[in-house]
């Protein structure tokens, strides 16, 4: 692995203890804004203040043991990479649902059901491509955002019991949402990373001005002890078949995050980054997997890596996994603070509504990136389409779970579930016929290079695929092309054949007459520009690092180079 | 193949067009070697416009390296495409290579 020059420290480096702290205290920072997600989840459930308190608390532990565990750089546990873990506003929906069905042992059940699911589905990443394509997990995300935003929205404004929004209530979400976008436009640096957190500050600074936190608020941050450890007791576990559907949903959706998050994170380590290195998203998505299994287990909300903080690793140039462990230690003070997690436990409606309505922003438009950064063709139009329908219905029209079949009804539980089931079959349905295979014939002494440049340009936009990899898939054909005809007496054509199946595309290259060499090691700079056989060996090494697999095949004089390109 | 030259004070700008393979590179190598030739000590080769470069496409380029190191001068490559840039990384040929992102930036280099 080799130092990207923008990191001023790498993964491996460990800086002057200031650096590591300060850049600690940053990440918890940012992470602890959103607290939001499960303080939203657990008024919902309208749990007393000192509980919310403890379950924050003991949610401030789960994540401190998360970042380390994903810092761990040897054993089948963990990237090795500072990425740290925080609370995700997947689980908001399955948990609402949990909490209502059967309160806080169903929800915890059914996390730490999630969290094994994570770990288990780590072992097979690969084999899972085919029926999580980029688009649906965009789509996940965008329904998250949905689903998170809804959900604030109606905290804000209808939750069961709750008195009328008042003027006072409507100034302060409106100025706290202010702050936070405004610093997010405007501001640079420390102070933009942290504009949520900012926010919020202010948000309980002008809520306890206007009389918002109430003279409980003041006896609950007063009783709460200065220093103790948090209670498991009222940690249960309990589990329902009806609720399988959206916690598998959920862990999927967690996955393929942790994935993207651990991807990231070596794409930012390493100059030499060239594709993603599966080994080590196995074993960084299995720590998420048991971070999530411990949040369950030790009685919290559902946890998550954390892609914004990876972001403020790009912005610092500090990668190292010592700032990990100077988290991890923040993390675990915290827990055993009860005042602050009671402060956190008081937020005000109107803070955690424009909270989760900033946060919601970048989810939506997160998702929507994460969608078009694939050509759609009419498929891809009408899972995605058809799903964000089939979603937002739910939302608008809660009635219709009441309307619905007794089987299909907990499958409708949340616009996140519903949506996310119709665009995983509509998506296997829509399978059916995708691969398709075009074969060319190349004159090796003629015009060859624009007729093979050509091919790749019509074939990848008729297929909608990543124009990166339709054109890693040109160079191999071209360097290969160019490597048989200069070196190898080819007799009669040479066959191209290209086929794409949305997640793999596959080019032979197939001739009559001498076969190439494949070898391990460039050859010197020398060697290409003065020995006979410099280029032809360079043109193999690189064919070779091109894919991210080939075979050679020799039958009876005819050799076929096969290219596999993951996409 | 189509390379556009162009002189700033003390520095060549070559600008290849399309691809740069065993079809083009003996005319992109020429245009490199009359520039050389000429007397340029500090040369840069702007990549905004190649598509792809092959193997026979990197021999030109260290072929020109290596008779700008001898002549005492300097080659730089500037505004490579994330493609092409791929093509260098998986060529093993980031540390052969002088790879700035702009022209500006290769001039800078240069000094005065």
């Amino acid at each position: 692995m080799r130092k990207p020059a923008n990191l001023a420290y790498g993964v491996a480096e460990t800086p002057p203890p200031l650096v590591m702290v300060l850049n600690g205290i940053q990440h918890v920072a940012l992470i602890s804004a959103y607290l939001v997600y499960p303080l939203l989840v657990f008024r919902s459930a309208q749990l007393p203040t000192d509980l919310i308190a403890n379950l924050l608390s003991v949610g401030f532990f789960v994540l401190g043991i998360g970042t380390l565990l994903q810092a761990t750089h040897r054993g089948p546990v963990g990237s090795g990479f500072l990425c740290p873990t925080t609370f995700t506003a997947t689980f908001i929906g399955p948990a609402l649902s949990a909490i209502k069905l059967g309160g806080l042992p169903l929800l915890f059940g059914m996390t730490l059901f999630s969290g094994l699911l994570q770990s288990a589905l780590s072992r097979g990443l690969l084999a899972l491509r085919p029926f999580l394509p980029t688009e649906l997990s965009g789509f996940v995300v965008l329904m998250v955002g949905v689903t998170a935003g809804v959900a604030g929205v109606r905290y804000m404004l209808g939750a069961p019991g709750a008195p009328p929004v008042s003027g006072a209530e409507w100034l302060v979400a409106s100025g706290t949402l202010l702050i936070m976008a405004g610093l997010s436009v405007w501001s640079t640096g420390l102070l933009k990373m942290v504009c949520a957190l900012v926010g919020l500050a202010a948000g309980y600074a002008a809520s306890a001005a206007l009389g918002l936190m109430g003279a409980s608020a003041s006896a609950s941050l007063a009783a709460a002890p200065i220093v103790s450890l948090p209670s498991v007791a009222h940690v249960e576990w309990a589990f329902d078949l009806a609720l399988v559907v959206p916690f598998t949903i959920a862990a999927f959706a967690t996955t393929l995050k942790a994935m993207g998050t651990v991807t990231l994170c070596q794409r930012m380590n390493d100059a030499d980054w060239v594709r993603p290195d599966m080994a080590s998203n196995r074993r960084g998505v299995l720590a998420d997997g048991i971070a999530i299994t411990l949040a369950g287990a030790a009685g919290t909300f559902g946890v998550n890596s954390s892609s914004a903080s990876v972001a403020l690793i790009s912005a610092t140039g500090v990668a190292s996994r010592s700032v990990a462990y100077v988290m991890g230690a923040l993390f675990i003070a915290l827990g055993v603070l009860p005042k602050l997690a009671t402060l956190l436990a008081l937020m005000p409606r109107p803070v955690m509504a424009a909270a989760l309505i900033f946060a919601t922003c970048f989810l939506l438009v997160n998702g929507m990136q994460i969608i078009t950064s694939r050509m759609l063709d009419t498929r891809k139009t009408l899972v995605i389409g058809l799903a964000m329908v089939a979603g937002l219905a739910v939302e608008v029209f809660p009635g219709i779970v009441a309307s619905a079949p007794k089987g299909v009804a907990p499958l409708m539980s949340s616009s996140l579930v519903f949506g996310t089931l119709v665009a995983l079959v509509l998506n296997l349905i829509f399978r059916i016929g995708v691969r398709q295979a075009v074969r060319i014939s190349v004159d090796p002494s003629g015009a060859w290079p624009k007729q093979v440049d050509d091919f790749f340009r019509r074939q990848g936009g008729a297929w909608g695929a990543r124009p990166d990899v339709v054109s890693r898939a040109a160079f191999a054909t071209l360097q290969c092309v160019e490597a048989v005809a200069e070196n190898c007496s080819p007799r009669g054509p040479i066959g191209v054949e290209a086929a794409f199946d949305e997640f793999n595309l596959s080019v032979q290259v197939d001739y009559e007459g001498e076969p190439l060499e494949f070898p391990d090691a460039r050859p010197s700079a020398q060697e290409i520009r003065v020995a006979p056989d410099g280029m032809r060996r360079l043109a193999g090494f690189m064919l070779r690092r091109n894919a991210d697999r080939m075979e050679v095949r020799e039958a009876g004089g005819r050799v076929s180079v096969h290219f596999h390109f993951i996409h | 193949m189509d390379v556009g030259v162009e002189q700033l004070g003390p520095v060549v700008r070559l600008a290849p067009r399309g691809r740069i393979d065993s079809a083009t590179a003996p005319a992109f190598s020429d245009h490199m070697g009359r520039v050389i030739a000429d007397g340029c000590r500090r040369m840069v080769v702007d990549f905004r416009d190649v598509k792809y470069i092959t193997s026979a496409g990197f021999r030109a380029l260290l072929v020109a390296e290596a008779r700008m190191r001898e002549a005492q001068g300097s080659l730089a490559l500037c505004g490579v495409p994330k493609d092409v840039l791929h093509l260098f990384e998986i060529g093993a040929f980031t540390e052969d290579f002088v790879i700035l992102p702009t022209l500006e930036d290769c001039v800078a280099r240069f000094g005065p």
